[in-house]
């Protein structure tokens, strides 16, 4: 179980997040959905214990987030950072393995039968022998995917298993966005509790069992996707008309561009 | 349910590059070893007084019965031998250094001077010629002072670039930056106010020389660097990790803050060390690991080791050229890895221009 309680999270004078409480269970994906700038990287980053809150608390399986030893941590929790950083050319599988550095145990022979699993997982096998360097935008977040995924593979003894994901369909095409969150769906299914963040409402509906709506450092929402997603309140959030059709299948919003007003005009001004 | 652009060609699957680097790593370290021991063994013969490799070899018992004559034991094992011993230990220091260094900036074109433990070392020597010399004339004054040198200069460093309690790259740069100027400045103004005596002596420092080598400095500096640069290369796994950014790191357990004192201290400790015993040695820390990462890709727990030996190889090599080709003169060592290492250096570069990143 991961527990966060009323966090309240100031950077110099702006308030980026007040009372922002949310829990999450094994085996439930957690969706945190809102406009640019709404504080969700933010929170994801006290959930990850990057940074301290100002005031409330984090508690994952029982303990204060901040009182787990780092190596610990590391075996249950994992977490995909929004932009990736590695400039040197690893084999992608090499990259895939640096995931095991805390767990490394059952030798050499395991530890390549997880990297295998993961890479099949996560349809990178094809990419496995290739320089991570010479891989394309979306190739690399996939195999950072792995990557993190490789970490908590196992389940353990020691508690819950918990995957943060910081916007992890933001370089991926149409496809990959949907198998990105299968497998998000496949890994909790597992037992194990995973929290993303997204941009997309349509993705949050298709694939989140929870979703907390963020609104200026606020949430506005908090519940099963397709009760807390109301084309209201989406409207107000993000500032334009939405439109929902809960056909036959799952929800699914747009915007209503039919409703936009014109765009002021981008022509330059006429000579006078 | 993936039939899309992510299917592989058909064909049977290529060598894993995995694969591949391994076995690149297991003969580049046989080829280096055989290397090394060759040019012990040329080494250890070549000088003012040439000794026959058989002789060489009688004293591990494979020669041809010819012994050593007292002159030519005197000149092995109180001349070559330590000489050698300290361009082995100091190749391989300069070289682990300098990839720990790229490694904790994440920047493949780092060294060690550039945050200001060389110019430290350098000032600080020079300040002990001009004028310390002297006032404290102590046996090993010169390398303690350089040491000092290093030590202060990596410490103010260190305290700049500390903002609440992290360690900042970008600052750590910048400053060593500064530092460097402002060790040149001195430099330069005891060089202007030096004699020529105490003048050459700064100028033939600055471009380093294994000259002074002796059993003291062997005895002091071997175990500071063979120290500095074995606990760099067990970190090898936390420092691929780094590779991967801070937070990444510190979310596959790595206690970052902590790993990056420590490997800036032994960073110090190998370089300043090397500083002290030698002078300024460029080019080594920069270019070894360059070429090694060619070979063997960035995984530290390759690259590592094999820095060590064609660290240790490559200075073995520049000091015995350095110290034979104008006999009995002799030509800082400095000067020619820079004479080599600036060359060698642009034409990797041409090479892999507009090739994979240089990494």
């Amino acid at each position: 179980m991961l527990r966060a309680i009323e966090l309240t999270q100031r950077i110099g004078d702006a308030t980026v997040l007040r009372d922002v409480s949310l829990a999450v269970a094994p085996g439930t994906v957690h969706a945190i959905l809102g406009p640019n700038g709404a504080g969700k990287s933010t929170l994801l980053g006290l959930l990850a214990g990057d940074r301290r809150p100002q005031s409330g608390s984090v508690q994952f399986n029982g303990r204060a987030l901040a009182d787990w030893p780092l190596t610990q941590l590391a075996r249950l929790r994992a977490v995909l950072p929004q932009r990736h950083e590695l400039s040197f050319a690893f084999a992608v599988e090499d990259v895939v393995a640096l995931g095991r550095l805390p767990v490394r145990r059952g030798g050499g022979a395991h530890e390549r039968a997880i990297v295998d699993a993961v890479l099949r997982a996560t349809a990178t096998d094809y990419l496995r022998g290739r320089p991570y360097t010479a891989l394309s935008g979306g190739e690399r977040a996939r195999v950072q995917l792995a990557r993190v995924l490789a970490q908590i593979w196992e389940p353990t003894a020691e508690g819950m298993r918990l995957l943060l994901l910081d916007e992890p369909t933001a370089n991926l095409d149409l496809a990959h966005q949907h198998h990105c969150l299968r497998v998000a769906r496949a890994f909790a299914a597992q037992g194990a509790a995973v929290i993303t963040v997204l941009h997309d409402p349509n993705l949050v509906l298709a694939y989140a069992d929870r979703v907390t709506l963020l609104c200026c450092g606020e949430v506005v929402a908090e519940g099963v996707p397709a009760e807390a997603l109301t084309a209201a309140r989406l409207q107000r959030v993000y500032g334009v008309p939405v439109a929902r059709h809960d056909g036959a299948g799952a929800p699914w919003v747009r915007v209503a561009s039919e409703q936009l007003g014109a765009l002021a005009s981008l022509a330059p001004p006429a000579d006078v | 349910m993936l039939t899309c652009a992510s299917v592989p060609s058909a064909g049977p699957p290529p060598v894993s590059l995995d694969v591949h680097l391994n076995r690149s790593f297991a003969r580049r370290s046989a080829g280096l070893l055989v290397g090394l021991a060759l040019a012990c063994v040329v080494a250890l013969g070549l000088g003012a007084v040439p000794i026959a490799p058989m002789k060489l070899l009688g004293l591990v018992g494979l020669g041809d019965g010819a012994v050593l004559a007292e002159y030519e034991r005197t000149v092995l094992w109180q001349i070559r031998l330590p000489r050698i011993t300290l361009a082995l230990i100091i190749g391989a220091g300069l070289a682990v250094s300098g990839a720990a260094m790229q490694g904790l900036l994440r920047n493949p074109l780092a060294e060690p001077g550039l945050v200001g433990v060389s110019s430290g070392a350098a000032l600080a020597a020079a300040a002990y010629m001009v004028a310390g010399a002297g006032l404290v004339p102590i046996a090993l004054g010169l390398p303690l002072a350089s040491f000092a040198g290093a030590a202060l200069a990596a410490w103010a460093v260190l305290r700049l670039a500390a903002v609440g309690g992290r360690t900042q790259v970008a600052m750590m740069l910048l400053a060593g930056l500064a530092l460097n100027a402002i060790a040149g400045a001195g430099i330069g103004l005891l060089s202007y106010l030096a004699d020529d005596f105490a003048l050459r002596a700064v100028t033939l420092w600055m471009f380093g020389s294994l000259a002074r080598a002796g059993g003291a400095e062997l005895a002091i500096g071997a175990p500071l660097l063979l120290a500095a640069t074995s606990w760099i290369t067990l970190r090898a796994r936390a420092l691929n990790a780094l590779l991967l950014g801070e937070a990444e790191a510190r979310h596959l357990g790595v206690d970052v803050e902590s790993l990056k004192r420590q490997l800036t201290l032994a960073i110090v400790l190998a370089a300043g060390t090397a500083v002290a015993l030698a002078g300024i040695i460029g080019f080594v820390g920069l270019i070894v690991p360059h070429l090694v990462r060619l070979w063997v890709g960035p995984d530290h727990r390759r690259l590592l080791p094999l820095c060590a030996l064609l660290g240790a190889l490559l200075l073995l090599v520049a000091d015995t050229l350095a110290r034979t080709l104008f006999v009995p003169a002799e030509l800082p060592i400095g000067i020619l890895t820079a004479l080599v290492g600036g060359p060698f250096f642009l034409a990797l570069l041409l090479r892999y221009r507009g090739g994979a990143e240089l990494s």
